[in-house]
């Protein structure tokens, strides 16, 4: 009579028992890694239809984030400037630069530049640029360190829980009003709490604050 | 593949199976080539798939070929995968006052039956989407009917012409296309494309013209029909009397508006001889009978307050306004209207109603006025004896009437466009005859049953139904007032005329601005249908 099963197969539904909790825990470990916005969005960076850099502009002549986007402070969108914003100084600097050809032609033909979406929002969610402005959160806490990028890229995972960890304990990203659009500004847990308590700020972390 | 077919063969088929046994007879065909039977069909019938279908003559094989389906399918779901790459569209040249994502206000105006109403239009990014009552407008006074409210309805309406039409098509139709946003072809640059094709449209359209103005001149405008739409407008009825009648006194001018408001046009001139628009001051009143009208209209000066409304004139009145609504649905005003009474009824059975009402005013309470001769009591007479047999009907008729009489002088009733008394309401009521006097006016869902018919088949359940959305429950009486500069003049002296006057205390009137088209309009209603009379005399009865 030959013995079907050896001793050792004793141990193979411990072994598979072992696999399948390995495998599953490196499952987690990958779709909680590779899936996730922080791996997915951060560092998208499409390249633009027109060769903008805001390292010039923003870094090195220190250009104020508002000339362009103007309506940040008022309205929920920060808002691509139109091209006529561009034309204010690019009909006399660089009039006839090889890299403004598409502007030019926008400004001729009133049809828009076709920029590429950076910064992508599901559209189940509401975000509003002015009250959070206003409130003292800066541009560089959420876009980075634009001055920074010659091609503007995801700074942040722009996830739900980045926005809720802000949302709950907002006093290490508050600014003072005159330091908003300051790149390099580094926020002090100190400050926060002093804006904090006098703005009376007390961020939303219900659904529909977002998702309304 | 086809066949000449033989027209005989059926007959002859059928002479056959009557020549034959019953079995042969019972043979069917499937199609006239089967029956005709010819050689072709033979050889495509005893094939199982027609020639060619069976065989696999491409290069490529079969199995190759189901290898890159499977792939395809199993990698089609790969293309989630891929991050969404969206744009942004900037305007070119910004223009001042517009905040992406805060919606603007526009203050413009409606226009029903030749009057403009003045609005506020919320337009979100460009495009519009709640229409209210501008509060500054004498018309509308902040309010907003069903009408104005689904007036945004049609500028989204796909058949909605923005250009001249020639036979149907747009004149710059096939251009516009070809331009693909790119300006016209003829534009110069920098220039809106719409603005190029409405300019090619009217360029077409002159165009077109031309060549049979002379003709059309020569002719006197024989034969040349403009259908418009009814206007208060000066300048267009400048243009159509100085201009148009002059150069084509032949050519005939049609008025047309699907939302009219005729009966309620009648109905005044029956109450004050003359066409008026009535201009209810409801603060001013103790008592109001509606039928069929949802008080207040945005006219009516109660339209100033709005939600809380009624309510409000009870609580400052100590409780003595009694608003009691006969119309056929339960209605915001319904639930308003405290402790008056509500009463529904089918439409056709609400201008029994109101003659019921008069009925009981005039002969059992024993109101009199000028007006109200041996002739007209009479002709109410039978009314006293009205359908309303249910607790609630008597009820209503009893209540409305003798809370009128209370309010002699400060109450008013009025009349919406219902079918007059007298005439079925509707058509499946006509099939019917008539409604059936002296049967209750509830309607209750069990008599059809008992009449051995099913519910849903009872002709005037679904008149009760056809008129919540109908004509008839679009009444004429749902208008905010024109623009007349006059207005608040006319209403200060209202206000300040005793209320013993030539009007009601709570109706103010003023000379209707003549509409062009007013007389040539050709209503949709049926003739007789208003229950204006009603009105007028009711109204009487409160003086």
């Amino acid at each position: 009579l030959t013995v079907l099963f050896q001793p050792s197969t004793n141990s193979i539904p411990g072994r598979l028992a072992t696999l399948v909790v390995l495998l599953g825990l490196g499952a987690v470990f990958v779709v909680s890694y590779w899936f996730s916005p922080r791996h997915t969005d951060v560092g998208y960076q499409p390249i633009q239809p027109v060769a903008y850099s805001h390292k010039l502009h923003a870094g090195i002549m220190g250009m104020d984030c508002r000339y362009c986007h103007q309506k940040v402070e008022s309205g929920p969108h920060a808002t691509i400037p139109d091209t006529a914003t561009c034309m204010n100084c690019h009909s006399k600097v660089l009039p006839n630069s090889d890299l403004l050809k598409d502007v030019r032609a926008s400004a001729a033909t009133s049809d828009p530049i076709p920029w590429v979406k950076v910064h992508m929002l599901p559209d189940f969610v509401y975000f509003d640029h002015s009250i959070h402005i206003r409130a003292g959160v800066g541009c560089a806490s959420c876009h980075g360190r634009i001055d920074q990028m010659e091609i503007v890229r995801q700074a942040e995972p722009l996830s739900m829980s980045w926005c809720l960890e802000c949302h709950r304990a907002p006093e290490a990203h508050l600014r003072p009003a005159g330091e908003i659009t300051n790149m390099a500004y580094e926020p002090k847990l100190e400050v926060g709490k002093l804006i904090k308590d006098q703005k009376h700020l007390n961020p939303p972390t219900h659904c529909s604050a977002c998702h309304r | 593949m086809s066949h000449d077919h033989d027209h005989e063969a059926p007959t002859q088929a059928l002479d056959a199976g009557a020549a034959d046994n019953a079995a042969a007879a019972r043979q069917y065909f499937r199609s006239l080539d089967q029956l005709a039977d010819t050689p072709e069909y033979r050889a495509s019938a005893e094939r199982e798939f027609p020639e060619g279908a069976s065989e696999w003559n491409d290069e490529f094989s079969r199995r190759k070929f189901l290898g890159l389906v499977a792939a395809s399918v199993a990698l089609a779901g790969l293309q989630s995968c891929r991050k969404p790459f969206r744009k942004i569209l900037p305007f070119a040249a910004q223009p001042e006052g517009v905040t992406p994502g805060i919606p603007s206000w526009y203050a413009t105006s409606y226009v029903s039956g030749g009057y403009g109403y003045g609005t506020v239009v919320r337009s979100n990014d460009g495009r519009p989407t709640k229409v209210e009552g501008n509060k500054l407008h004498p018309g509308s006074l902040g309010a907003a009917d069903q009408y104005m409210q689904a007036d945004v309805l049609s500028l989204y309406d796909p058949a909605r012409s923005t250009q001249p039409r020639h036979k149907g098509a747009h004149a710059a139709e096939g251009d516009a296309a070809d331009d693909g946003g790119h300006g016209g072809h003829g534009a110069p640059i920098g220039e809106n494309p719409l603005v190029a094709a409405a300019k090619k449209a009217r360029h077409d359209l002159e165009g077109f013209l031309t060549p049979h103005c002379a003709a059309i001149r020569a002719k006197f405008g024989e034969g040349v029909r403009f259908l418009l739409e009814p206007s208060t407008s000066p300048t267009l009825r400048g243009l159509i009397e100085k201009k148009a009648r002059q150069v084509l006194p032949k050519a005939t001018f049609h008025y047309f508006s699907a939302i009219h408001r005729q009966q309620e046009i009648e109905g005044g001139k029956i109450a004050f001889g003359n066409a008026l628009d009535t201009h209810l001051l409801l603060d001013n009143a103790d008592c109001v009978v509606s039928f069929r009208v949802r008080l207040p209209r945005p006219r009516d000066r109660l339209a100033r307050q709005r939600a809380p409304l009624l309510q409000e004139a009870q609580d400052h009145r100590a409780g003595r306004q009694r608003v009691a609504p006969l119309r056929r649905r339960v209605d915001l005003h319904g639930h308003r209207c405290g402790r008056g009474p509500r009463f529904r009824l089918p439409a056709c059975q609400v201008a029994d109603a109101a003659l019921a009402l008069a009925a009981t005013l005039f002969l059992t309470n024993g109101v009199a006025f000028e007006g109200l001769t041996d002739e007209l009591k009479n002709a109410l007479r039978p009314h006293l004896e009205h359908a309303f047999k249910t607790k609630k009907g008597k009820d209503w008729i009893a209540v409305a009437a003798s809370d009128l009489v209370a309010n002699r002088g400060r109450s008013c009733v009025v009349a919406g466009a219902t079918a007059a008394a007298g005439r079925p309401c509707g058509r499946p009521c006509d099939q019917q005859g008539a409604r059936q006097p002296g049967q209750d006016g509830q309607l209750p869902a069990d008599r059809s049953g008992a009449r051995g018919r099913p519910a849903t088949l009872d002709p005037r359940a679904r008149c009760r139904a056809r008129g919540g959305q109908g004509r008839d429950a679009v009444s004429a009486s749902a208008r905010t007032p024109s623009t007349m500069p006059g207005r608040a003049r006319l209403r200060r002296q209202a206000r300040e005329r005793p209320s013993t006057g030539s009007t009601s205390a709570c109706t103010m009137t003023r000379p209707r601005r003549p509409a062009i088209g007013t007389s040539t309009r050709r209503t949709t209603s049926r003739p007789g249908a208003t229950s204006a009379p009603t009105t007028a005399r009711s109204r009487s009865s409160s003086r």
